[in-house]
């Protein structure tokens, strides 16, 4: 598939997805109506490995309600390497709940970039989500499920994958190449402007099988102003 | 109905010029029930990709290769036998290499023993002796066979065995546990095949296979491999290997029972740098041959038929000596 292809790719992606609320997030839902619009946070944890992440989140009036706009980077740290990352651009908004039960979707288109032995890889997929619990003023419990759906691959093959594996090997884009279900908890606290949430849960593919690293667990530090 | 428009139309513009990561060739190679160009024998309704080199009527070397879910690229260095008067046997396992993928449910450990004695004898012809290679699981694999069928009638004369992991199910649990143990995880090997996963999903036989190059391209750290000259592979066979690995975990084994009937000489081939199989550990495993001798290769860890061709040779010309397996045997 050409550039022109995947640019098209994305632009529907996008103009689909704009209505619609963001990624997963890990925040107190009852602080969603509250002052402070910005938001930052800092993750660090196992989820593929041992990642860490920054990203910034606004949250916007909607009708009777607000959302959250989100950006997102991780990257792997066990081993720094600019070439593995993770970009998502998305959001959250309520769907329903006005005290303390409260259910959240999540959306966000996701990018992402690893370079290693067998190829140089470019991912293009959207993430869905659900998450929703009891949200009291300094803490909350909740679920989650979501979808990490890869809609295409870029992949790219080295020269020692040609050279050990296999010379034939082709190039290109890659269509609709997998996925991962996601299946956890997060519990927080909220503390004057911030959070700490800890996330943990069960990873599966879109087979049903384990991934080589089968769980996830993140710890965030999430701030107000 | 709207959430399955969606889907549609982003699978369909996904879809439009990409390449399928399922497609025989993409990714992994094709394999004997998809390109009829390779060849291959045929045994009991499967197709293994199989290639002998020398004289049929030659005294006969069965290769065996590693894994389980490994092939024989990586040993063809062997077919060097055929010019001292031998035919060398390579040929993979069910599920591996070049040969055809079955589901999961189509493998037992019955089913995987009786596959090797069937490919004897398809390509042994019936009046001639063998002697088995086997490196790695391979070695494993023809200890099993010989705990389960002798010297079969007579007509296996010896083994070379290079670097068997266990004969036991808890010589396998401590091996593993060695093996595993040299796996750095926080290492940027372990961590890649961790991230690589968000890119692709093992939904299937070829991106299963493909997947599994992710953790196999770099190798162990215990098998202190040369990154210069590494081993090729045609295929990692992930079904197979996860299943075989499944089946000895639920089901145990020992495969050291009948051992001590096997009065041939056997040569245990081993290279100094493998920290998983030590000195300790394969004299440990050797112990349940009643004639088996010891030889280790310096500077060379588990890949050593790859990486020093002319040494194991050498000394496998010499076994074979010391056994009488030369040509014109019978």
């Amino acid at each position: 598939m050409n550039s022109r292809k995947l640019l098209g790719i994305l632009v529907v992606s996008l103009l689909l997805v704009v209505p619609r609320p963001g990624r997963a997030q890990e925040l107190n839902l009852s602080t969603l109506d509250e002052g402070p619009v910005n938001r930052a946070h800092l993750r660090t944890g196992a989820e593929y490995g041992f990642v860490v992440g920054v990203g910034y989140a606004r949250a916007l009036p909607l009708v009777d309600r607000h959302i959250m706009l989100t950006g997102d980077i991780t990257f792997p740290w066990a081993t720094p390497d600019i070439s593995d990352y993770r970009v998502r651009i998305g959001g959250l908004a309520p769907i329903v709940g006005q005290r303390h039960w409260r259910l959240a979707g999540t959306l966000a288109p996701t990018m992402r970039s690893t370079r290693n032995d067998v190829a140089r890889m470019t991912g293009v997929g959207i993430d869905f989500g659900l998450l929703g619990g009891y949200y009291a003023r300094h803490w909350f419990a909740a679920g989650e499920v979501g979808f990490d759906w890869v809609v295409t691959t870029h992949v790219s093959h080295s020269d020692r994958y040609r050279q050990v594996v296999y010379a034939e090997a082709r190039d290109g884009w890659y269509g609709l190449p997998g996925g991962n279900l996601r299946g956890g908890v997060q519990i927080g606290g909220s503390f004057a402007r911030y959070d700490l949430v800890l996330r943990a849960g069960l990873l599966r593919n879109s087979s049903g099988e384990s991934p080589l690293f089968p769980i996830y667990g993140t710890l965030t530090f999430d701030t107000r102003w | 109905m709207k959430r399955h428009s969606l889907h549609y139309l982003l699978a369909g513009l996904a879809l439009a010029g990409c390449l399928d990561p399922d497609e025989p060739g993409n990714l992994v190679p094709a394999t004997v029930d998809e390109d009829p160009s390779l060849p291959r024998i045929e045994v009991a309704g499967a197709l293994f990709h199989c290639q002998s080199f020398g004289a049929p009527e030659a005294p006969t070397v069965m290769v065996l290769h590693g894994g389980p879910g490994a092939d024989y690229r990586g040993l063809l260095p062997l077919k060097a036998l055929a010019d001292d008067g031998y035919r060398v046997v390579f040929w993979d396992q069910r599920g591996t290499g070049l040969s055809q993928r079955f589901d999961s449910a189509e493998y037992t450990l019955p089913g995987y023993l009786e596959d090797l004695r069937l490919v004897i004898e398809q390509t042994v012809p019936p009046a001639q002796p063998f002697v088995i290679i086997g490196h790695s699981w391979g070695a494993m694999y023809a200890t099993w066979f010989i705990n389960e069928h002798g010297d079969y009638g007579g007509r296996l004369r010896g083994a070379i065995l290079s670097e068997p992991g266990a004969f036991t199910k808890a010589q396998l649990d401590d091996y593993l546990d060695r093996l595993m143990g040299s796996v750095d995880l926080t290492g940027e090997d372990f961590n890649d095949a961790l991230w690589a996963d968000q890119f692709m999903s093992a939904g299937d036989h070829a991106r299963a296979d493909y997947m599994s190059a992710f953790f196999a391209l770099p190798a162990t750290p215990s098998d202190h491999i040369d990154r210069a000259n590494p081993a090729p592979f045609w295929r990692v066979g992930a079904v197979v290997k996860s299943k075989l690995l499944n089946l000895a975990d639920e089901q145990g084994f020992d495969w050291t029972t009948n051992l001590a009937t096997f009065t041939h000489k056997v040569l245990f081939l081993r290279g100094d740098l493998n920290e998983a199989a030590t000195l300790e550990h394969q004299q440990m495993l050797a112990a349940s041959y009643p004639n088996a001798e010891m030889v280790t290769l310096a500077n060379v860890g588990h890949e050593m038929i790859w990486e020093r061709p002319d040494e194991y040779l050498a000394h496998t010309r010499a076994y074979f000596q010391s056994i009488g397996f030369v040509e014109g045997v019978q």
